[in-house]
């Protein structure tokens, strides 16, 4: 194998380290890639850069002397949290992100020449290449809100820690104590105390570990993270139903133990005790098999005479357990997740990856140790449901934080960027994105219980074209009701001006026109600034036929149920089996499903839904066929809500007593009615189903047609029909 | 063949290994691949995972059989641990144990596993004055004393609560009580629970300071935490609230006024065009009012917050009044800053405002935190290190604004950029968080009590997703302090969450639920739960002829929603066996059940064979034909968290004798419904059994014990304190039996005394909710011809 000699242009968007070191005006450059003993490199100016498509990775292109009197980093501090230890002053507000600069390469030796910094893993290869990827990236260290060093600290025994945090002290801006570094570890601790926090000093620097306790753990400043699995690189491409199968299928035990060297006794010895009484359900895989085979792909029980390939071994079992070995984070958390054995966290005080963000609740078991007697209880008493949502939710949040070393670097940073830009914070729910059943989904945001405030009354919102006269009259029946605190009208006439203020009727609640720009239904619906009232009475300019009875009824209904449309005129949608298609009904029938907002109450906060978030296509239909604007509107609570309206009071005609079918011609009324239908067609195949529900029932006054003398009844004008 | 595949590719490793004429990095390259080369590999569709350089845990420990043997036993944690608590014994006075958890400072044998949280309060009321506990206090412990937590015997207990009220231990409050233990009596306050409100004192107001108070062992349930102080899985962080927080009735913050309209003589007339949107429909963005501190701790981030007033959508106003002295270290700003801040009512104005501005005080928890949550403003905080209430269960992110107090004045550009889509919902989880777990005492205790039993008993906590399933579209039951781990896990299972018609569901990917949910439905083997249709459940305590029984079943087996009749035979004896085995009705529908005991709790017992949503409790005499049952399941389904019935009652408040009272006569309210036919959901069962039957402070302060009537007044306010909703009466009918034979107990002296004993003792206050309204067929009493009417039989009943 050879390196490919030439000159390469490198191209700044190019996801290749070299490109890092780009200056922030060049989009390209041109490197000229030669061989050495180490592997392939490149000259950048007076700088060699290791070339990632070489064979080789080895070698940097400085070497940098830490001698022996260099001083350290001062020690690390245990009291850092984000307020105390980070200087948010170097975060600019404007850039509205994180900015996160990566040190160059470079490669440390002793005064002896001893390595004190080797060469990288392929873990911290990429997660350089995945800072360099990120969004948060910047090459200027100036611009540069928090500093990445390029040393590999992943695993601390391969590190000789004072050296290494020499090394940490000499960089360009740690300035004595490191404040805005991050530093990325995956296993702290070693021989012979485990520590359970990187023993490097590092000052006010953050870190990034798998291994906290709760007492290493500095809450808003460090992150935990997951001990990320090399064998994930084997998974990570794996077909939708290979994953469904491994949801569904069923498992051999209950509970699996796939750890080597637990270092509780009390655990080792009971759980081979289970191992042996219930087999049927706990196998406990041990460590020494044969000796010839290495432990990381092979997992043996000797007592049944098994040998089983790790981590497919982990496809056997519904629950694995996790408990403390010499290091408290281990990969096995993230294989146990990759293969769908739920994680059973058996470790005291352990602080899980992404602890504030990962819902554990609902892809792990934690059981505190003292409980550790009870575990097959426990586990043997949960659902299979749950079994199921546990270990599917479990795949997508190891695919999502725990697969490859990008997406855990990707969410380190994240979370740091959450704590200097409020604006930026990802909830907890989008976090884990839990799977909800459809009825369950948050549709609405109106609570009747919360959003009804009692003292407020309605305004009443009343689209008129010219028919002056009966709005007149609408007018002086609604303020009638007295909850009924503004009258707001809507003039949709551009061709002809309001009557001028003076003739406006007196009435006993502030009256506003607003003139609209153009003619249009929607307009009805538009939020305007003007209604302050949780509750809104849309009406027509022709319904003069309500008392203020019925009308204060209604709205007291609506009080009880304001997350519903609550009126009077009620329609239903049919289906027809033979045209399969629904249609329109005005009947009077036993059901409904509609409530026309010709005179209905309904929430402020849906004309907000209605004019900003409605499908454009349904809006724009209502306005060009100037119909449908009250079906569009069902259709949309309903959708919202999931619920149907509610009728108030028997009454079923409304405009003039005199006119029959308010004084439209048969055929006429066969053309609307057909109008309406497609428009419920129409709006249904927007939607992708129907969303209106149907219920039997209306609201009456509690003694409606009680055989009581009329004034013991508070609502008693409640008319017929 | 798989190792036939493994040496092939160590062949081509060992050429490659020629080529480069490098033995060192040959060899290196050529172990760490051959330790990694799996035979027969199960990578999916025989991609090949290129690797360069050796992994960081090639040589590691974790996989190598070699590695060093584990440290010697506990070394690394459980050392780590013991060293810890040997620390802990050593702590001198006042000394804070910094490093407690709950494995090293709670006494888990105490709390019996499957069992539920006991809590001693000690020592016995009338060992301690009264006066010397704070109001609030007395509202915690009587909570605490009142619920199903209780354990009269210290030796049973798991949890302890003292009556000395340590709640405000700043030494310059008036509600700090001076002469209590410096230290707790019992096991150096292990297993305790001790709650603060106030810590610290003028000047420095050190949090830690407890005015001498050691708290030895002792969980912390403290208002303004810091993250310096909290332990983590062991403390709990608290908000702060005031003495006129209600015991268990919802605590109103809003202004009592709507808004305010001005009768202009002249009529308005305004263009307006409709294609444009502003981002809130509330008047102002931000608002703060409140106290500032000229010197000292706090001062800084109050002194500075008039930067960020405008006059026009960012008001803020402050005043220097606070304490005796305020006029010896006023500044230049306090006399126009006090006259301006006089002009504004705060509950106007966070009522009116998008984002309220919750500044640290002398502690970190401010007042104003509840108060913007309960008016749907949206907490902008300064308050930097503040552990926020319950933050293990409760996700802020997605209610709040974390500012900065070090950046400060760019709070308005950040707010600015907040989406309206955005906005309506946080502030609308602000008002649901807000009602469910801080609007009483009650609720902020029992969210203390709750989160320490998922520490205790970690496998039974509820997921995050279900504690902060507060979203207002559920009208029915919120929060994760009332869902019961026993019950279930299924949020289907519970009252309201069901889709419980049989009609299918449309889809509701438009507009708010979140579009980016994952595509990986699958469908999942689910195990079929309870069904649709519902279980009729009779009562029988008192003599009657089985035939009128007969009759009944007979009547309802016509409905074609009935699953199930269960007979509850609470009668001495055994039941008649012509009731038992009856060629006249299959056993599927009919079963009889003897309550292990005799009391009329049993009427409200979780019954296994109740295997519907809904239950019908029906009075054995009943006149009520199946068309109106029917009617009522129907209505049910679309109010499952609701009492759905036909005989209601009413309560009112007598201003002259200040007292609330039960009424039978008809009127044009009703808050109650009884059960002498009416359907509920049957988790109603479960938390009736829990809450009253098990609890002993019910048992032991309740004569009018056995009385129907009184049971059913129970019921309804049980179930409208937890809903905050009112029951629902469907049809005219007023009575379901001919009140001659009626089986009830309708002694007005008895109903009185129970309607009084649990508006004054049980829930310190009236939790039941009026209605106007009841639900008829569409059709009812319409002048139109029978023939039409689904329900004919309806129109005749009255």
């Amino acid at each position: 194998m050879d390196c490919l000699h030439g000159v390469w242009l490198i191209q700044k968007n190019e996801t290749h380290f070299v490109s890092a070191f780009l200056s922030k005006e060049a989009s390209s450059i041109n490197c000229q890639v030669f061989t050495l003993p180490f592997g392939c490199y490149c000259h950048i100016g007076s700088n060699l850069f290791p070339v990632r498509e070489s064979f080789h990775w080895s070698g940097y292109a400085e070497t940098i002397v830490i001698s022996n009197t260099q001083s350290k980093s001062i020690e690390t501090i245990k009291d850092c949290n984000h307020y105390n230890c980070f200087d948010v002053y170097l975060c600019n507000p404007d850039d509205g992100i994180l900015k996160a600069y990566l040190y160059p390469v470079k490669k440390y030796q002793d005064s002896e020449g001893v390595y004190i910094s080797g060469n990288f893993t392929e873990e911290f290869y990429q997660l350089t290449e995945a800072v360099f990827d990120s969004p948060y990236f910047v090459n200027d260290p100036n611009l540069a809100c928090i500093f990445i060093p390029t040393i590999d600290t992943l695993k601390q025994s391969n590190l000789r820690l004072d050296e290494t945090s020499k090394v940490f002290a000499s960089l360009s801006h740690w300035n004595g104590d490191g404040k805005n570094h991050l530093i990325f570890n995956f296993l702290p601790g070693s021989f012979p105390d485990y520590n359970r926090r990187l023993d490097v000093a590092i000052g006010r620097a953050m870190l990034t570990s798998g291994g906290f306790d709760s007492w290493s753990f500095r809450p808003q400043f460090d992150v935990s993270v997951p001990v990320f699995s090399p064998l994930s690189n084997q998974y990570i491409i794996r077909s939708k139903e290979d994953e469904d199968k491994l949801v569904v299928e069923q498992r051999h035990w209950l509970v699996m133990s796939p750890q080597n060297d637990l270092i509780n006794p009390i655990a080792k010895k009971m759980f081979s005790q289970m191992d042996s009484d219930i087999s049927d359900k706990v196998i406990v895989l041990e460590s020494r098999c044969d000796s010839l085979v290495n432990f990381s792909t092979w997992r043996c029980n000797s007592q049944r005479n098994l040998k089983l390939h790790y981590p497919e071994v982990l496809t056997q079992s519904d629950f694995c357990l996790i408990m403390k070995t010499a290091f408290l984070g281990s990969p096995l958390l993230s294989d146990a997740l990759m293969m769908g054995c739920i994680p059973v966290i058996l470790m005291d005080n352990y602080v899980l990856p992404f602890q504030d963000k990962i819902d554990w609740r609902s892809i792990s078991v934690q059981i505190s140790e003292n409980a550790m007697d009870r575990v097959i209880d426990i586990l043997g008493n949960i659902s299979i449901n749950r079994i199921l949502e546990m270990r599917e939710q479990g795949l997508y949040i190891w695919r999502r934080y725990f697969s490859s070393i990008k997406s855990i670097v990707s969410s380190t940073l994240s979370v740091i960027n959450e704590r200097l830009f409020p604006q930026s914070v990802i909830s907890r729910f989008e976090w884990n994105r839990p799977k909800i059943a459809s009825h369950l989904k948050p549709l609405s945001l109106i609570n009747p219980k919360l959003s009804s405030r009692p003292y407020q009354g309605f305004t009443a919102v009343i689209l008129t074209y010219d028919r002056v006269e009966s709005l007149f009259q609408v007018m002086h029946r609604v303020v009638q009701a007295q909850s009924c605190v503004k009258v707001l009208v809507i003039w949709n006439n551009q061709e002809k001006e309001p009557p001028q203020p003076s003739e406006w009727p007196k009435i006993s609640v502030p009256l506003k026109i607003i003139k609209t720009k153009q003619n249009k239904l929607s307009n009805r619906f538009y939020p305007y600034k003007d209604i302050e009232t949780e509750a809104i009475l849309a009406i027509d300019d022709d319904i003069i036929m309500l008392t203020p009875d019925e009308l204060e009824f209604g709205f007291q209904v609506w009080r009880e149920f304001a997350d519903r449309i609550v009126g009077f005129p009620s329609r239903v949608h049919r289906w027809n089996n033979f045209t399969k298609q629904y249609r329109y009904e005005s009947e009077w029938t036993n059901d409904i499903s509609m409530v026309l907002t010709g005179a209905a109450f309904y929430h402020k906060y849906y004309n907000y839904l209605y004019t900003f978030e409605m499908p454009k296509k349904i809006k724009e239909q209502v306005d060009n066929q100037m119909n449908c604007e009250d079906i569009a509107m069902n259709f949309l609570v309903s959708n919202v809500t999931g619920k149907a309206p509610i009728k108030v009071a028997p009454r079923k005609k409304f405009r003039c007593p005199e006119c029959v079918n308010g004084g439209m011609l048969s055929k006429d009324v066969l053309h609307h009615l057909n109008a309406r239908s497609k428009c419920i067609n129409e709006f249904t195949a927007i939607y992708g189903a129907m969303p209106c529900e149907t219920i039997e029932f209306r609201a009456d006054p509690v003694l409606f047609k009680d055989n009581l003398p009329e004034k013991l009844k508070k609502f008693h004008h409640i008319g017929n029909l | 063949m798989a190792i036939s595949r493994s040496s092939e590719k160590y062949a081509l490793i060992k050429f490659t290994c020629a080529l480069f004429l490098n033995v060192l990095t040959c060899f290196l390259f050529y172990w760490c691949l051959a330790s990694r080369s799996v035979p027969d590999s199960p990578t999916p569709k025989g991609i090949k995972v290129k690797r360069i350089l050796p992994s960081y845990l090639d040589d590691s420990e974790i996989w190598t059989k070699e590695a060093t043997d584990p440290p010697m036993e506990n070394k690394a944690d459980d050392q780590n641990l013991m060293h810890k608590n040997a620390a802990l014994k050593k702590t001198r006075k006042h000394e804070f144990l910094a490093d407690c958890r709950m494995s090293n400072c709670f006494n888990f044998n105490r709390c019996k596993p499957g069992e539920r949280l006991k809590i001693h309060i000690y020592p016995d009321s009338s060992k301690i004055s009264s006066s010397s506990i704070s109001s609030t206090y007395q509202k915690i412990i009587q909570i605490i004393e009142s619920s199903i937590y209780y354990e009269p015997d210290e030796s049973k207990a798991c949890l302890f609560i003292t009556r000395y009220d340590y709640l405000d231990r700043d030494p310059l409050s008036r509600d700090c009580q001076k002469n209590l233990p410096a230290s707790l009596p019992l096991d150096y306050g292990k297993n305790h629970i001790v709650f603060n409100l106030y810590s610290g004192t003028w000047p420095d107001y050190r949090e830690l300071d407890l005015y001498g108070f050691n708290l030895g062992y002792s969980i912390l349930a403290k208002a303004s935490f810091s993250y310096q102080n909290y332990r983590p899985g062991f403390d709990i962080s608290i908000p702060l609230f005031s003495k006129n927080h209600s015991t268990r009735g919802k605590t109103l913050m809003e202004p009592e006024d709507g808004p305010e309209y001005q009768l202009v003589d002249d009529v308005v007339i305004e263009t307006i065009d409709t294609t444009r949107l502003d981002s809130s429909d509330r008047k102002n963005l931000l608002v703060f009012k409140g106290k500032r501190y000229t010197h000292g701790i706090g001062s800084e981030t109050r002194n500075t917050l008039h930067h960020l007033h405008n006059d026009r959508d960012i008001l803020i106003y402050t005043t220097c009044k606070h304490g005796k002295k305020w006029k010896d270290l006023k500044d230049e700003r306090c006399a126009k800053d006090n006259l301006e801040y006089e002009k504004f009512n705060y509950s106007i104005l966070m009522a009116n405002s998008t984002f309220c501005l919750v500044p640290r005080g002398r502690r970190l928890g401010s007042f104003r935190f509840l108060e913007a949550l309960a008016n749907g403003c949206i907490p902008v905080l300064l308050s930097n290190n503040w552990v926020k209430p319950f933050e293990d269960v409760i996700d802020w992110s997605e209610i709040v604004v974390e500012g900065d107090e070090r950046s400060l004045l760019q709070l308005p550009e950040i707010i600015r950029s907040y989406e309206w889509k955005k906005i309506q919902q946080m502030a609308a989880k602000s008002l649901a968080v807000y009602e469910t777990y801080f609007s009483s005492v009650e609720r902020i205790v029992y969210t203390t009590i709750d989160i320490l039993n998922e520490r205790i008993q970690t496998h039974l906590s509820f997921t995050t997703f279900l504690w902060n399933l507060v979203n207002p579209s559920f009208t029915s039951f919120t929060g994760a302090i009332w869902y019961d781990a026993e019950y279930s896990f299924d949020l289907k299972d519970y009252p309201g969450y069901g889709k419980l018609s049989d009609s299918y569901s449309p889809s509701r990917s438009f507009p708010l639920s979140s579009s980016s949910v994952p595509s990986n439905s699958i469908s999942l083997p689910r195990v079929q739960g309870p069904i649709n249709g519902f279980t009729t459940v009779l009562y029988i305590n008192k003599p009657i002829m089985p035939s009128t029984i007969h009759r009944l079943i007979k009547s309802l087996s016509k409905s074609q929603y009935l699953v199930k009749i269960i007979i509850i035979w609470a009668l001495p004896g055994d039941p008649p066996s012509i009731l038992m085995k009856n060629p006249f009705y299959d056993s599927f529908l009919v079963s009889v059940v003897i309550p292990e005991s005799k009391s009329i709790n049993a009427k409200l017992f979780p019954y296994k064979d109740i295997n519907t949503y809904a239950v019908l409790s029906l009075q054995p005499d009943t006149t009520i034909t199946v068309e109106e049952l029917d009617f009522a399941y129907l209505v049910w389904l679309s109010f499952p968290h609701r009492i759905i019935g036909f005989t209601a009652r009413d309560h009112y408040y007598d201003e002259d004798r200040y007292r609330w009272y039960y009424t039978s006569k008809w009127t044009n309210y009703y808050s109650i419904i009884l059960l002498d036919a009416a359907f509920y959901h049957r988790y109603y069962n479960n938390l009736y059994t829990n809450y009253i039957s098990n609890n002993k402070f019910f048992a032991q302060n309740f004569n009018n014990w056995d009385d129907e009537l009184c049971l059913d007044l129970i019921f309804n306010f049980l179930i409208s304190h937890l809903t905050r909703e009112g029951p629902i009466k469907v049809t005219q009918r007023k009575r379901t039996s001919n009140s001659s034979s009626s089986l009830y107990n309708l002694n007005p002296l008895n109903s009185q005394e129970c309607f009084t004993f649990l508006y004054n003792i049980s829930f310190n206050y009236v939790p039941l909710i009026k209605s106007q309204m009841r639900f008829d067929p569409v059709l009812f009493k319409d002048p139109v011809s029978n023939f039409r009417k689904k329900y004919r039989k309806l129109e005749a009943v009255s």
